[in-house]
């Protein structure tokens, strides 16, 4: 429970920051909240030599309303983002989601960038994040790229993030007339999920259009339910349509027996997930299956 | 909390407010500017000969045993030693094999991972029943059964319903938020111990006798506790290990355990099983109770293993009249941590087997579970044939279903009861000195509180005996140089017994005094002289009380059972603090809907703890509470000032009303501890 020894740096900007990754590649580790990184380096599962404590960066922490758009600093507390009013108002899922992250202690630390570039599968946020259709901005030295959420989380504990750069921020584009929620099933409050799914969609009035669900917790990396997705888009808005969606996104799940739940318990989680975000999420618009 | 600094806050604090204001002092509090710190090295197998041993302290060096101190210690000698630091072999995830010694916590944990040890992994024995026919752990036994014991005679008996079913609760962590840690300090001549502790008196003894050392040279003082439930009652290598390390350098030495280490290696708890067989006739009334109990020991003999199967089964009729019993009492070997004390301690896992057999039999019968606890109690005394008492159960059971407005309650779905009786750990007493000085009083008593505020009652009691001001009245932790001799706090025995220790040396005071001021003197008086009166109180007989619990579940959105009210209806005699005792009843409740629930310290085949965290171990979190409803039966005890136990009603009672109240909505028997969550998902969502 006590970390190896390792250099502590605090640059001020983010062109420091980047030199110092520039300089020491993959024995540099950037610490935002420190709510995953810190405990790991107390078991010494990791023992970076250098930390690059990025908090005194103000310039990664804020969130703007650009209309279509609204972008989250990296270094924003999920509990900010949980407040955050346009949020609520254009992208509801992602306040949602940041609100049953952990427990306030961790929501107060951890940092919205910090939950997306862990790669940790049981992390909530990716698949509120991935199914808004987000784009990742990450920085190196030579310049910002924008990476689709969707192609951003490769394994666990891996991103298409490379070692010289910094997760700037998130891009969240606001879609008009899209609906959907994020739902969560925890064994003890304030803990991982057994499983959490994001759904998000479009509809007029009778058929689902552009369907979106993303699962947590129930394989190597988020799952983009794309089978269910396919499945649900066109369909009539019928509690039969939803019931098969959910079971077609507890197919595409690949969890594992633990000590949360078996293979097969944690399946049926899915699906009763998925068919309760949607219900959830219907009921807002009045026009309930 | 030291006397000296209390004085200079001028008024005594109680230890709730001065642990909101920070102002506790645990044993991670200390420091010495010379201070060492000590890591331990463990072993990461379950089972495995130890070929080579290189470190800084190892078992060749400390060549030292275990003894079993404190709650539920056995005299038996066993065949099995427990070496302070594995040699030869080890038997546990977490066993201590060597430790290090540092100028700080880092270098110590860098140190530590230095150390040489090369391992033979061996097959563990992980599976209590398992073991029963297993080859044995420990190489000079022939079995891992090492407690097996008969109690009451064995009957035939046919009988309209016969009903078996194999139970369990299985292992918990006791996961107190400060794990446990020890100061040494070694002067030259004598040891000085500071520690995190039920019982400075279990702790000194256990030094002393593995470490081969006089009473005079140990002195143990308790810090502010932060929570035990029964796990730091006894003594364990780590501590012995620091003693040595002081010793030998003649450094305070420091050791605070991690969370890891804490699951890994403290005591757990429950780990018991039995296979119930019950007798009874149609209309409900049970005439003869069968169990085959078996205790999951662990790798040694040193917590309560050894005397956990018979005490199970003394208290297996909980409070019902039944005639005939018939027990069979196992203990056996196992490749995990020792088995220790844990909130009630035996009698939790008795609760659980009489009344899961009750309530499945109130289904098979179609009977109320009322009617069909009613129908097995008695009026006035009743002596089971095992020796438990048990007064006025009909009484207090009709009582207090009138109280809980049983009859709209039962019309609920997830509803359900639970009848049982509190057996306070009454041997052989407990102390308390009283001590009158300087215009101040002071208490002490032979164990103190690890959360429960003892300085609570104790100064109420001090104020109300000599009339003097609670602000005059200051509480000072165990410490064995103060009162020569105590016992410890577990087993709802503190308020009882230290509480009517206090009674009588206030009373031994107002006598000399009365003979030095006269029959009318006043609070300033008394205070103005010095007294001093220790007193070891040794109660005669049993004082057992009764309890019943009701909880209620429903359904949640996504088609989970889950608990929405507990209520409690506990026999607390004369209540010393109502508001403590109602908190000691709501924690107790959520440690005891916490093994119906979720906590467990699962093991793997390989004998490997999978259990991570404390989220992992299944501590439940406040956002898990139901709502509480606490009602007190107040029949005063013949105590000199009207107590009765209460500390472990909540984890005797819940456990098996809350189950009950899940299974009514399952519409399918539970049988073990914890349930999964698949089991409290409702008609398959
Ligand atoms: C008790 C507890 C319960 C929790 N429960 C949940 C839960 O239910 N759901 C959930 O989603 N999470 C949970 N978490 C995790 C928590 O949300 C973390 O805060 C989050 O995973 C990481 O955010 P952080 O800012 O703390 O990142 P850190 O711990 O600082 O970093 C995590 C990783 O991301 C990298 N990183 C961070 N910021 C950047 C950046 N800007 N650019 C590049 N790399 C970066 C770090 O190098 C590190 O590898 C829990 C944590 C705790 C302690």
């Amino acid at each position: 429970m006590y970390p190896k020894d390792f250099e502590y740096h605090s640059p001020e900007g983010i062109e420091e920051a980047l030199n110092i990754l520039e300089k020491n590649g993959s024995e540099a580790k950037i610490m935002g909240g420190g709510q995953s990184l810190i405990p790991m380096m107390k078991l010494r599962i990791v023992a970076p030599k250098h930390i690059v404590d990025i908090n005194k960066i103000s310039s990664l922490d804020f969130i703007k309303d650009e209309g279509k758009r609204i972008v989250i600093g990296t270094l924003t507390r999920m509990a900010d983002v949980e407040k955050y009013e346009a949020l609520r108002k254009k992208v509801r899922i992602i306040p949602e989601c940041a609100e049953q992250i952990a427990d306030p202690l961790v929501r107060n630390m951890g940092t919205f960038g910090g939950n997306i570039a862990h790669g940790d599968p049981n992390n909530d946020m990716p698949a509120a994040v991935l199914v808004t259709g987000a784009r990742i901005v990450c920085r190196s030295k030579s310049g910002a790229r924008e990476i689709e959420a969707r192609n951003f989380f490769v394994d666990t504990f891996t991103t298409a993030l490379k070692e010289n750069e910094i997760l700037e921020s998130v891009v969240i584009p606001v879609s008009r007339g899209y609906k959907g929620t994020y739902i969560k099933m925890e064994r003890i409050a304030g803990d991982y999920g057994i499983a959490g799914v994001a759904v998000w969609f479009s509809s007029d009035g009778e058929r689902f259009r552009d369907c979106r669900i993303a699962l947590t917790g129930v394989g190597p990396t988020v799952i983009y339910a794309e089978k269910a997705c396919n499945y649900l888009n066109d369909q009539r808005i019928t509690r039969e349509a939803i019931k098969r969606a959910s079971e077609v996104a507890s197919q595409e799940s690949k969890p594992s027996d633990d000590l949360r739940g078996s293979e097969s318990f944690k399946r049926k989680v899915v699906s009763l997930l998925v068919r309760r975000a949607f219900e959830v999420s219907l009921k807002e618009v009045g026009s309930e299956p | 909390m030291l006397i000296e600094e209390e004085r200079k806050l001028e008024k005594p604090l109680p230890a709730s407010v001065r642990f909101v204001l920070g102002r506790g002092k645990y044993v991670d509090d200390i420091f010495f500017d010379n201070m060492l710190y000590l890591k331990i090295v463990r072993s990461p197998y379950a089972r495995a000969k130890i070929l080579k041993v290189n470190g800084e302290i190892t078992g060749r060096e400390l060549s030292a045993s275990m003894t079993s101190v404190g709650e539920g210690a056995t005299e038996r000698k066993t065949r099995v030693n427990y070496p302070v630091l594995a040699t030869d072999y080890v038997s546990y995830v977490g066993q201590p094999v060597a430790a290090v010694i540092a100028e700080d916590i880092y270098e110590a944990e860098d140190k530590a991972e230095e150390v040489e040890i090369e391992y033979e992994p061996l097959k563990p024995v992980v599976d209590p029943y398992k073991a029963i026919d297993s080859e044995p752990i420990h190489p000079n036994t022939n079995s891992n059964v090492f407690v097996d014991t008969k109690l009451g005679k064995d009957f035939d008996e046919s009988a309209d319903v016969v009903l078996e079913e194999r139970l369990g609760c299985e292992r918990i962590i006791p996961n107190p938020l400060e794990p446990r840690g020890i100061v040494a300090h070694y002067d030259g001549t004598r040891l000085t111990i500071y520690g995190s502790t039920q019982s400075v008196y279990s702790w000194k003894e256990g030094i002393c006798s593995s470490l081969k050392l006089s009473p005079e040279q140990v002195r143990v003082i308790q810090m502010d506790t932060g929570g035990a439930f029964g796990s730091k009652g006894g003594i364990y290598p780590e501590y012995i290990v620091a003693a040595y390390a002081s010793i030998k350098t003649k450094r305070p030495v420091k050791w605070i355990e991690t969370r890891l280490e804490h699951l890994q290696a403290t005591a757990h708890g429950r780990g018991a099983y039995a296979d119930m067989k019950i007798y009874a006739r149609r209309d409900g009334r049970i005439v003869g109770l069968k169990a085959d109990i078996l205790v999951d020991s662990g790798a040694y003999p040193v917590g309560v293993a050894p005397w956990a199967p018979s005490w199970i089964g003394y208290q297996i009729t909980g409070p019902y009249a039944i005639e005939k019993v018939y027990v069979r009492a196992r203990a056996v070997y196992t490749n995990k941590v020792p088995l220790g004390p844990y909130r009630g301690a035996g009698r939790p896992e008795a609760a659980f087997f009489v009344e899961r057999m009750i309530d499945m039999l109130s289904d098979k019968l179609g009977k109320d579970a009322l009617e069909i606890r009613k129908i097995n109690t008695h009026e006035g005394k009743w002596k089971s044939p095992l020796g438990l008492e048990v007064n006025d159960a009909r009484s207090f059971l009709a009582r207090a279903a009138r109280q809980l407005r049983y009859s709209s309650l039962k019309r609920k779905r997830g509803f359900g009861l639970s009848f049982f009786v509190l057996i306070p750990n009454l041997e052989p007493g407990e102390s308390a000195r009283v001590k009158i000085q300087d215009g101040i009083v002071r208490v002490w008593l032979g164990g103190s509180s690890h959360g429960q505020g003892h300085d609570e009652f104790a100064r109420r009691i001090v104020s109300e005996e000599l009339d003097v001001p609670m602000e005059k009245i200051y509480f000072e932790n165990s410490d064995t140089e103060k009162i020569n001799r105590g016992v410890g706090s577990w087993g709802s025995r503190s308020a009882v017994l230290a509480g009517a220790a206090i009674v009588e040396a206030c009373r031994k005071i107002r006598e000399k005094a009365r003979a030095k001021l006269g029959p009318r003197f006043k609070a300033e008086d008394l205070l103005s002289f010095e007294f001093d009166e220790s007193v070891f109180f040794k109660p005669e007989g049993q004082l057992n009380s009764l309890g019943v619990n009701v909880v209620l579940a429903t359904k949640d959105k996504l088609g989970f059972g889950r608990i929405s009210k507990i209520i409690s209806y506990y026999d607390a005699g004369n209540l010393l603090n109502r508001n403590m005792a109602v908190s000691q009843v709501i924690g107790g409740a959520m440690q005891g809907l916490g093994q119906v629930l979720s906590e467990r310290a699962a093991y793997n085949e390989d004998g490997q703890l999978v259990i991570g965290s404390i989220s992992e171990a299944g501590v439940l979190k406040i956002s898990a509470t139901p709502d509480f409803e606490v009602i007190f039966d107040r029949e005063k005890s013949r105590m000199p000032h009207g107590a009765k136990g209460l500390g472990e009603s909540p984890t005797i009672g819940v456990p098996p009303a809350a189950i009950r109240a899940l299974e009514k909505l399952a519409g399918k028997w539970f049988t073990k501890t914890p349930l999964t969550e698949e089991d409290i998902l409702l008609n398959g969502g």
